[in-house]
């Protein structure tokens, strides 16, 4: 063992000893910040937002609302109704039968676009 | 990394850090607590061995477990090791406000002088504490990352790959770093072997 290896040992075992000695006594934290480190783990619970349902994607509520299609349609349907009741009774009457007069049948083709005849009739 | 404990001194039977991270992030208050408990202090001792101001030290914990808390809802286990991640976190802030001391002018660091003399080996006639003291003033005179390194491998007794995964260098750069500090730590402590008691023995 030459005399720097003999010398490096030593400094080593000094250094160990020192760094045994700051091991055994490390820097403490007071008690007063480790209560206010736990304060703030308490408060960032609280802080936290509350979990909500994403939001919906694609279009706006008021776009989105599938009822008011259908709603409409039936109020069309029931309007279209009243107007060929008033402007022709026959049309609608259960007591009447459908002839092939022209003119039935031009008023059909009015309210009723693509009517079949052939249904009518039976 | 598996999100077990990292303490050596840990019961078998103690809760993973990261199950109590877990338990925290779904509202257990108690889990932030036991958190607090096991991590601040070593976050504080490393913070005021390389940072030398225990108000300073108290900002860095601070903000490193913010920063946690914060992180916890997103927290998958198993990724990390929640104490290697903290330590991550202490050392990035604590690099931040040696440079800003730097900027300022505030500590005059990097003036390690080359080894004078050899040390002598033995230390009994200090003091328990004078030898804690000792090595303190020392490491505040060793070069930043030589302290973080030293600090993190011989005071706080993390492994090589944990300082290698803590400070983001390669586990060579880590040997390189302590060994420098080491020999750095004993070119300063020599200029004081009178003072310190040490001698030729």
């Amino acid at each position: 063992m030459t005399m720097d290896s003999s010398q490096d040992g030593r400094d080593d075992r000094a250094l160990d000893a020192l760094f045994e000695a700051g091991r055994a006594r490390p820097p403490l934290p007071s008690s007063a910040f480790l209560s206010r480190l736990e304060a703030d783990a308490v408060a960032s619970l609280s802080q936290r937002p509350v979990e909500t349902a994403p939001r919906r994607r694609g279009l706006p509520r008021r776009f989105g609302f599938p009822g008011i299609f259908a709603a409409s349609g039936l109020s069309l349907s029931a309007a279209a109704g009243v107007i060929i009741g008033f402007a022709s009774p026959d049309l609608v009457s259960p007591y009447t039968t459908l002839s092939d007069t022209g003119d039935d049948i031009a008023t059909l083709y009015t309210f009723l676009p693509g009517a079949d005849l052939a249904a009518l009739d039976e | 990394m598996d999100g077990q404990n990292s303490r050596p001194d840990a019961p078998a039977d103690e809760a993973p850090d990261a199950a109590l991270l877990v338990a925290f992030a779904n509202g257990d208050a108690a889990a932030g607590r036991d958190l607090v408990a096991r991590l601040a202090p070593r976050l504080f001792g490393y913070s005021v061995r390389v940072l030398g101001d225990r108000a300073e030290a108290e900002d860095v914990v601070q903000e490193t477990m913010m920063k946690l808390w914060k992180v916890a809802p997103d927290w998958r286990q198993g990724e990390a090791q929640v104490s290697t991640w903290a330590y991550r976190v202490a050392v990035n802030l604590c690099t931040d406000r040696l440079r800003r001391r730097k900027v300022r002018g505030q500590v005059p660091l990097e003036t390690v002088p080359e080894p004078e003399a050899d040390i002598a080996s033995a230390v009994d006639r200090m003091t328990e504490t004078a030898r804690a003291d000792a090595l303190q003033a020392a490491l505040d005179e060793l070069p930043d990352r030589q302290r973080q390194a030293v600090v993190l491998r011989h005071l706080e007794g993390l492994s090589n790959p944990e300082i290698a995964a803590i400070m983001d260098i390669g586990v060579e750069a880590v040997e390189s770093l302590t060994a420098r500090g080491k020999r750095a730590l004993a070119a300063i402590l020599a200029g004081r072997r009178e003072e310190l008691g040490y001698d030729n023995g």
